[in-house]
């Protein structure tokens, strides 16, 4: 079973989020920040990467792109930036720092599960590709 | 002839006097005093003189000012006689005496010609036609040459023309020199100086050109649309182009409505570009989040537009009629856009229960909004609350959290989204830009606090309330446009003078351009391989992102660039620089630094200082130079990073901070390109005297 960690900062937001993908079939973990990320990766075990990530882009602490940033370069998953701000300079500087899917809430829950299909189908599992690799062949949401 | 006001117009004539003076000792008064045989030759001197052809020039400028119609046509008739009978070594008696004949009359003309204040407004009408032109322009350049030529003959006449205002800022007015963007920064500050002291100023009938043809391109985009179902197409960039500039042109009017003296025009002006942007923003709105094409909303808009399109070419005094009577001609034209338009929004089911999951996200916002006053506001907090509710009404929206997404009514979430979403738009403004005014801040806490005393009451909500909610949001919207248009003149005129000569920043947005076009920084910070990095595609990076930093006006990361890219000058002139032993830490270090700040930027975040890598990469450069030889720096002034802990090493950073802003005074001869560096320098300086002082203090303390 696919695993698909949310991080963010709001609890409601990332429960919802994680409710409506375990009802979609995928196991879920959840965390506020990166040293949550940390201490789950600790918990779990140092070996687990999740197959795929959501993080918000828009934070009170740190920085989502900073986060996202770093986590698609510490291979976990393919990373998707949440954000509800609807502006293309969000997405074109999403892109160029190695993220290539950014998604709204407002597009359903319908339009997630299909995202989630088509990342991990088109992953197929191999999740080492790193940043570059990936701006270079990856598609864009 | 209509002369309106003597006051202003002795200090025209005073003008037009010295001009006419001079026609008058060369054309006028020659052939009466010098007789026979060299009447021909004195004629001849006079005739060919370079000062009458620049007379005639100016009479033929001056002359699109006038008021009266035939004086324009007769003024102008004589220009092209005299550019005619120029080219001629000599001419007949009959034609000097037309000539004169003409002159005289001119004079009369000019004598009586407009007063100060309406040749204020003739000219400032002429700008606005030549910058609005501007944002229909595609950005081809064959299309931006065209314009040039038309434009700079537009501009030698209101140059001429400008000669005439009582302030005496003629000389000001240079001519537009070559490019269309110094063409356009010549307009903006024309347009700043003539519209200064403006008090009375209609509405220029130019803007009617320009909202008939976003008409025009809204109508054909919008029935290409339908005929479609709302297919993404080619054509909805432009519908989106054509509702912003609408709401630009309808700003422009409302802004010039308030100078217009008959109320019931100036209500029926300011009601149908309120309209326009009101409409035209939800439009864009409903477009942009929704992914729709709003057919309902864009006819909203062409109605509005119309209406403003036929008012501005009736007579004030009989406008509101004829805007009825031209409401009536437009319906025939535009028929089909107008069979179901509703003009007062259905307030019934205005009203949306607010889901009962977004209590924490109202609970913070409500918290947050009654913290503030006009004094203490934390914008950034308002626009991280506003943005969470927004998240929960699209996580509504979207049936997450278990919500029955069939119990909202669609219109009612979609009026939440669009308020909640606007209010938050205006708040970046406030936390983003220096270009938000006291009075807008003011404004949008009163929407801020009326929206909160909304969720506030929720039985309210639930009774219906429906006019309250409907206002705000018309309100809202109003100011989001009103502060996007603001920001987009703003980023428009600095990016013309800063952008002048590599013109990086055409066509798009600051942030679309960083975004998009930033070769190698963003990238870094995950690369393993920073030496594969070249110096000159880093510099391409740098010099972008310093014009972008400056346009946007965040000072942190123009001075950190500032440094970066001494050092990178550096490395490219001395490649072995790059082995230098401190260097190699330093530089991944800067380079995640400012990834971060870019990242903050981006993010709509104040970007945190870089004053310590600031100090480092001085010191790496110091410490090279010195010991090249390079310079006038020796290595006995460079200076580690982090104090050692030795109680000197302070005045020792303080001391290498001084030599470099000595340095940097010494040799930049543009001292503004390096201001915000400079500052930030003293400010470092500061800290650190700060630390001294402190330090002394607490070992006198008890």
């Amino acid at each position: 079973m696919a695993t698909v960690l949310v991080v963010d900062e709001q609890v409601w937001s990332r429960q919802a989020l994680c409710c409506a993908l375990e009802q979609s079939g995928y196991h879920t973990e959840q965390a506020a920040d990166l040293a949550e990320v940390r201490q789950r990766l600790r918990q779990i075990g140092p070996g687990w990467r999740p197959d795929l990530t959501f993080v918000e882009l828009v934070r009170e602490r740190s920085n989502g792109f900073s986060l996202a940033a770093w986590l698609q370069a510490h291979n976990h998953g393919v990373v998707v930036l949440l954000s509800e701000r609807d502006d293309e300079a969000d997405r074109l500087w999403a892109q160029s720092r190695g993220i290539n899917h950014t998604w709204s809430r407002g597009q359903g829950v319908d339009s997630l599960c299909a995202l989630v299909r088509s990342i991990l189908t088109e992953s197929g599992g191999d999740q080492l590709v790193g940043p570059q690799h990936r701006r270079l062949t990856g598609s864009l949401s | 002839m209509t002369v309106l006001d003597q006051a202003p117009l002795q200090s025209l004539q005073r003008c037009l006097d010295a001009v006419l003076s001079d026609m008058q000792a060369h054309c006028l008064l020659a052939p009466h005093h010098i007789r026979n045989d060299r009447q021909d030759e004195a004629w001849a001197d006079v005739w060919h003189d370079k000062r009458l052809a620049a007379l005639f020039v100016q009479l033929e400028a001056a002359s699109r000012f006038l008021l009266n119609k035939s004086a324009i046509r007769r003024c102008q008739a004589l220009c092209r006689y005299w550019r005619v009978q120029h080219k001629k070594t000599s001419i007949g008696l009959h034609r000097q005496r037309v000539i004169l004949k003409g002159l005289l009359r001119g004079r009369e003309s000019m004598q009586a010609v407009t007063p100060d204040r309406v040749l204020r407004h003739l000219i400032a009408d002429q700008i606005s036609a030549a910058v609005d032109s501007l944002a229909t322009l595609p950005g081809h350049s064959r299309a931006e040459q065209a314009w040039l030529r038309q434009t700079l003959a537009r501009g030698t006449a209101i140059n001429h023309a400008a000669r005439f205002l009582a302030d005496g800022s003629a000389g000001d007015f240079c001519p537009p020199p070559e490019t269309l963007r110094e063409l356009l920064g010549w307009l903006f500050a024309l347009n700043r100086r003539v519209r200064s002291n403006d008090t009375d100023m209609f509405i220029p009938a130019t803007f009617t050109r320009e909202i008939n043809r976003c008409i025009e391109r809204l109508c054909v985009s919008n029935t290409a649309l339908v005929a479609v179902r709302g297919a993404h197409t080619g054509l909805s960039p432009v519908l989106n182009q054509s509702l912003w500039q609408l709401q630009l042109l309808a700003s422009a009017v409302l802004a010039l409505s308030s100078m217009i003296q008959h109320r019931s025009v100036r209500c029926f002006f300011a009601q149908h570009c309120q309209g326009v942007i009101w409409a035209s923003a939800r439009a864009l709105f409903l477009r942009r989040h929704f992914a729709c094409a709003g057919s309902g909303s864009i006819r909203q808009v062409l109605r509005h537009a119309l209406a403003v399109s036929f008012g501005t070419i009736c007579e004030p005094a009989s406008g509101t009629k004829r805007s009825d009577q031209g409401g009536g001609m437009v319906t025939d034209v535009y028929a089909p856009f107008f069979s179901d338009v509703s003009w007062v929004p259905d307030v019934a089911d205005a009203l949306a229960p607010l889901p009962a999951s977004d209590t924490e996200a109202v609970g913070e916002l409500l918290a947050v909004i009654a913290h503030s006053n006009g004094a203490q506001i934390s914008w950034p907090d308002v626009s991280l609350r506003l943005y969470r509710l927004l998240v929960c009404l699209r996580m509504f929206g979207g049936g997450f959290g278990g919500a029955p997404l069939n119990l909202i009514q669609g219109h009612e979430l979609e009026r939440w989204q669009v308020l909640i979403a606007s209010l938050h738009a205006s708040t970046n403004h406030c936390v983003q830009l220096s270009v938000v005014s006291i009075e807008d801040q003011t404004c949008l806490l009163a929407l801020l606090r009326r929206l909160a005393g909304i969720l506030e009451t929720g039985a309210d909500l639930k009774t219906g309330d429906g006019p309250n909610v409907m206002a705000l949001l018309h309100n809202s919207l109003t100011l989001t446009a009103r502060l996007g248009i603001r920001a987009q003149r703003h980023w428009q005129q600095l990016t013309l003078e800063l952008d002048a000569v590599q013109q990086d920043f055409v066509g798009y947005s600051v942030q679309h351009v960083l975004a998009a076009e930033l070769r190698c920084l963003p990238g870094i910070g995950a690369a393993s391989a920073n030496s594969q990095i070249l110096p000159q595609d880093m510099l391409h990076d740098l010099r972008l992102l310093l014009k972008g930093s400056r346009i946007l006006n965040v000072q942190r990361i123009e001075s950190f660039v500032l440094v970066m890219t001494e050092v990178y000058q550096e490395l490219l002139a001395h490649p072995e620089f790059v082995n230098a032993a401190d260097l190699g830490n330093a530089l991944p270090r800067a380079h995640r630094s400012l990834c971060q700040m870019l990242d903050q930027a981006a993010a709509w975040q104040t970007p945190g200082n870089a004053r310590r890598m600031i100090n480092t990469l001085y010191g790496c450069l110091d410490r090279w130079r010195g010991a090249k030889g390079i310079g006038e720096v020796q290595t006995a002034v460079a200076v580690s990073e982090r104090p050692a802990g030795t109680e000197n090493e302070p005045w020792r950073l303080c001391l290498a901070t001084n030599r470099r802003l000595r340095k940097l005074l010494r040799h930049h001869d543009d001292l503004d390109s390096v201001r915000v560096l400079l500052l930030e320098l003293l400010r470092s300086q500061e800290d650190l005297i700060r630390q001294k002082v402190d330090y002394s203090a607490a070992l006198d303390a008890p």
